[in-house]
């Protein structure tokens, strides 16, 4: 599911690249407080009503990877570094951090962080978080591949060296699944206690977690922050439903917060004098194709499907214009960049399509789209309807079959969809990981391209690329070639989820990729 | 002169008449297909959209009609392959009595002790989307209860007189079960028909609610209301709408239950269904008002041939004679 790094040491990287991460000037992350003036009030529990608890894996940060898992993992553990709103890397664990040369990196342990039952951390617990991530057991040792080895220098200096050129290792170690952990607890549990307990160095801890009905967190008393947090704690209620969650807002009886999908629900709370933070639009629907056998195999078919597709009508029909037309990487990242009229194939364009069908001895091709039926996806159904009609015009007959998302995702990885797969995606922590999945040859999922293709070489030379202008060039580029050999479809991107919260709370502030960091500057209003 | 009195039947009709036209008619009045997509969405009730539009642009009059139409096809096609099983093993258990009896009756207790949503539920996930396991798990659901209704005529019938008789003729037994029980026994069957199929109707609804029933694009009324609740607030006719066609197809069904039922009581040969004249109070010009205590002083009939009135089965008094059960004005 995740992205190895297949390949790669095939792949011979073309030019020495200048080291341009220099050590990041160590500083506090405390964020700016909201309000300023006024002393944010302390005590009292904030109650977040959410919508799913972590799934397999539980908050084992090396186990569930799944973002309802990192939801919670995210506030309990941190990562070695970090990144702010605009996606640059800043201190977290690692007070500044080093590359040596092109292959080995050193960081910078701060002193003074604390687990949460008051345990200093020390070099060694880094060494042994990171061996252990990169583990044969460890669900995040797909994205690590590329690391040889990892020692302490001093006790307060780890060193990393990777066995190739890795521009992606930062911003995958800036991750919030990728969690430093005590060593000292995760040789004393099992895997199974890890699943519901955790000791992490974030600002808060796992107090109760009551399945199916809420999670609480108590305020980390040893955090390292200068800021917050400010609440003793914080409830998560797990409620599924959209509408008991708004009802749950409206009513005042306790909800301080809480974050929807749907942007009509938001719409109207909005309306009714609530805030709403938007977060950045990272979640494609993202349709995976088959192309080992069938219509899809035919490059001109799928250029078809990507002609006779009017995306901006989907977005305006499915989701009410709350979305934006998008590349493989979503517009919301900060890497990401939008489509414009020379996209190839990007353009609306009914009798090109036909065209590219007629050319392709496939004028009325049956093609069939997989996707999930659970309630959770209710809001993709739309847009896979009017993908139906939209199709339609061009002489593409769309069969619809509804799975489980269980099913969906099983068919998934194992290669064995039919046609079309709708997968929608998460955030990635580097620009290459989002073509993981579509341009590493070998994989079940990856069909459409070869070890020869010229893209699968570009994405290897974007994956060993330090320099930031000419990584960016290289992405434009792959983007375009992949538009061109439509490898994957993206319909459209839209906001992971809204944030939404009333006036018994204060000092919140979304982050874009709905880290829920603004908690721990959040207080609530007595 | 009874049918002319019998509201619930003239008014069940009359809605599943209405809603049949709605459901077969009605697409062909309008120039817009089922799924076509458009800009006008949300639409109000217009001269071109009767009933507006919903979130996708698709006009909401041929959704709702075809989706009646869906309804109205599951439910009686569910409720058709209900019977046609039901009857059978009822037939056959009470017929055969026994082992077998007990085998089939306490399979089908076995089916009705699982909740009806959980086990379409089931069948969904076994056989996939689509109408045909709809159509199946429904028939699953309903099956049971008419075996159990089919049973207990059967057992007083195979008792009487006419099928004693036939046995000694040597009539073979399968014979005897189609042309002698079973249709003295059908009365009560066509009362379950309709109100199986109105709890038919909910079910279907309630699986589409869960995503679980038609699937899209095809319109169904139980997933309109929940596709439409996100837009409640906004467009609350999108939610009431569907929500008034599940419940006109429902109480049109359950009037025709009633009123078939209304209708076949005081007629002969039906030996299951208790009779209503009691309670609208006794009618002078008919001897058989109250049943069961006018049975015996009617010269008509055979007092052989009245069943056991302690049994469960037999309320009314059979004031007919059963071979020829239909024939009776």
């Amino acid at each position: 599911m995740r992205t190895p790094i297949r390949g790669l040491g095939a792949t011979a990287v073309a030019a020495a690249l200048a080291v341009t991460l220099a050590a990041c000037s160590s500083g506090s992350v405390a964020e700016e407080s909201a309000s300023g003036s006024a002393e944010p009030a302390a005590g009292g529990t904030i109650v977040y009503a959410t919508d799913v608890q972590p799934v397999t894996g539980g908050i084992d940060p090396y186990q569930g990877t799944a973002f309802a898992n990192l939801n919670i993992t995210g506030l309990i553990y941190e990562p070695l570094i970090a990144k702010d709103d605009d996606g640059t890397l800043i201190p977290s664990i690692a007070e500044s951090w080093e590359q040596v040369d092109d292959t080995t990196y050193t960081f910078t342990i701060r002193d003074g962080v604390t687990f949460s039952d008051g345990t200093e951390l020390t070099v060694d617990d880094v060494v042994f978080s990171l061996n252990t991530m990169r583990g044969a057991d460890s669900l995040l040792a797909t994205n690590l591949t590329t690391i040889a080895d990892v020692t302490a220098l001093d006790d307060s200096t780890v060193q990393v060296t990777t066995s190739m050129p890795d521009a992606t290792l930062l911003n995958t170690l800036s991750y919030r699944g990728y969690a430093i952990v005590s060593q000292a607890f995760y040789e004393s549990t099992t895997p199974e206690e890890r699943t519901t307990s955790a000791l992490g160095t974030g600002p808060w801890a796992l107090a109760d977690w009551t399945d199916q009905v809420s999670i609480t967190l108590d305020a980390n008393e040893y955090y390292w922050g200068d800021e917050g947090p400010y609440a003793d704690s914080i409830e998560f209620d797990i409620i599924g439903d959209e509408t008991s969650r708004a009802s749950a807002l409206r009513q005042r009886s306790g909800t301080d917060l809480a974050w929807f999908r749907d942007p009509t629900q938001v719409s109207s709370l909005e309306a009714e004098g609530f805030t709403v933070g938007q977060n950045a639009a990272t979640r494609s629907l993202t349709m995976y194709i088959n192309a080992s056998d069938g219509p899809l195999a035919d490059v001109k078919v799928r250029q078809a499907i990507s002609k006779a597709m009017d995306r901006q009508a989907l977005i305006d029909l499915a989701m009410g214009g709350e979305a934006e037309q998008s590349l493989v990487v979503p517009v919301g990242d900060p890497a990401g960049i939008a489509p414009d009229a020379d996209t190839p194939n990007y353009t609306h364009d009914v009798e090109g399509a036909k065209a590219l069908l007629a050319e392709a001895g496939e004028e009325n091709p049956t093609i069939t789209l997989t996707y999930a039926s659970d309630a959770a996806f209710a809001l993709d159904v739309p847009m896979v309807e009017v993908l139906k009609e939209q199709l339609a015009e061009a002489g593409i007959t769309l069969e619809l079959k509804a799975q489980p998302w269980a099913d969906v995702l099983n068919s998934y990885i194992s290669g064995t969809w039919e046609d079309l797969v709708l997968v929608p995606g998460v955030y990635q922590p580097d620009p290459a990981a989002y073509f993981g999945t579509v341009l590493t040859p070998g994989l079940p999922m990856v069909t459409a391209v070869t070890e020869d293709s010229p893209e699968v070489a570009l994405y290897m030379q974007l994956r060993s690329t330090f320099d930031e202008a000419e990584r960016a060039e290289i992405l434009a580029e792959l983007e375009d070639m992949v538009a061109e050999n439509v490898d994957v479809l993206v319909a459209y991107t839209g906001p992971q989820r809204y944030e939404v919260w009333g006036d018994t709370v204060t000092g919140y502030e979304v982050d874009p990729y709905t880290y829920r960091e603004g908690l721990t500057s959040t207080s609530k209003v007595s | 002169m009874t049918r002319l009195r019998n509201g619930a039947l003239i008014a069940g009709v009359s809605l599943i008449v209405f809603l049949l036209a709605f459901a077969f008619i009605g697409p062909l009045l309008t120039p817009y297909g089922v799924n076509d997509v458009s800009d006008v969405t949300f639409a109000p009730p217009t001269s071109e959209h009767w009933l507006g539009t919903d979130n996708l642009g698709r006009d909401m009059f041929v959704r709702l009609a075809i989706a009646t139409r869906y309804a109205i096809l599951i439910s009686f096609a569910s409720t058709v392959l209900a019977m046609v099983a039901g009857t059978g093993i009822g037939l056959i258990a009470g017929y055969a009595g026994g082992r077998l009896d007990n085998l089939l009756m306490r399979s089908t207790e076995v089916v009705m002790a699982i909740p009806a949503i959980l086990l379409a539920l089931v069948v969904r996930v076994i056989f996939g989307p689509g109408f045909l396991p709809l159509i199946l798990a429904m028939a699953i659901i309903g099956a049971p209860g008419f075996a159990r209704i089919m049973r207990s005529p059967i057992l007083v019938l195979k008792e009487r007189d006419f099928v004693v008789a036939a046995e000694i003729a040597g009539v073979r037994r399968p014979r005897i079960a189609l042309s002698h029980l079973l249709p003295n026994a059908t009365t009560p069957m066509l009362v379950n028909f309709a109100s199986t199929a109105s709890l038919a109707v909910l079910i279907e609804s309630s699986l589409s609610y869960l995503g679980q029933g038609v699937q899209p694009p095809d319109p169904s009324a139980g997933r309109m209301i929940s596709e439409f609740q996100r837009f409640m607030y906004e467009h609350p006719t999108l939610v009431v709408m569907p929500a008034v066609v599940i419940t006109l197809l429902t109480v049109a069904w359950n009037l025709l239950a009633d009123g078939v039922q209304v209708a076949l009581t005081p007629k002969a040969g039906n030996l299951a269904v208790p009779t209503r004249r009691r309670r609208r109070g006794p009618r002078p010009a008919s001897p058989r008002a109250n049943a069961v205590e006018a049975a015996p002083a009617e010269p008509e009939v055979d007092p052989h041939d009245t069943p056991d009135s302690t049994h469960d089965a037999v309320p009314t008094g059979a004031s007919s004679a059963p071979m020829a059960p239909q024939g009776r004005a």
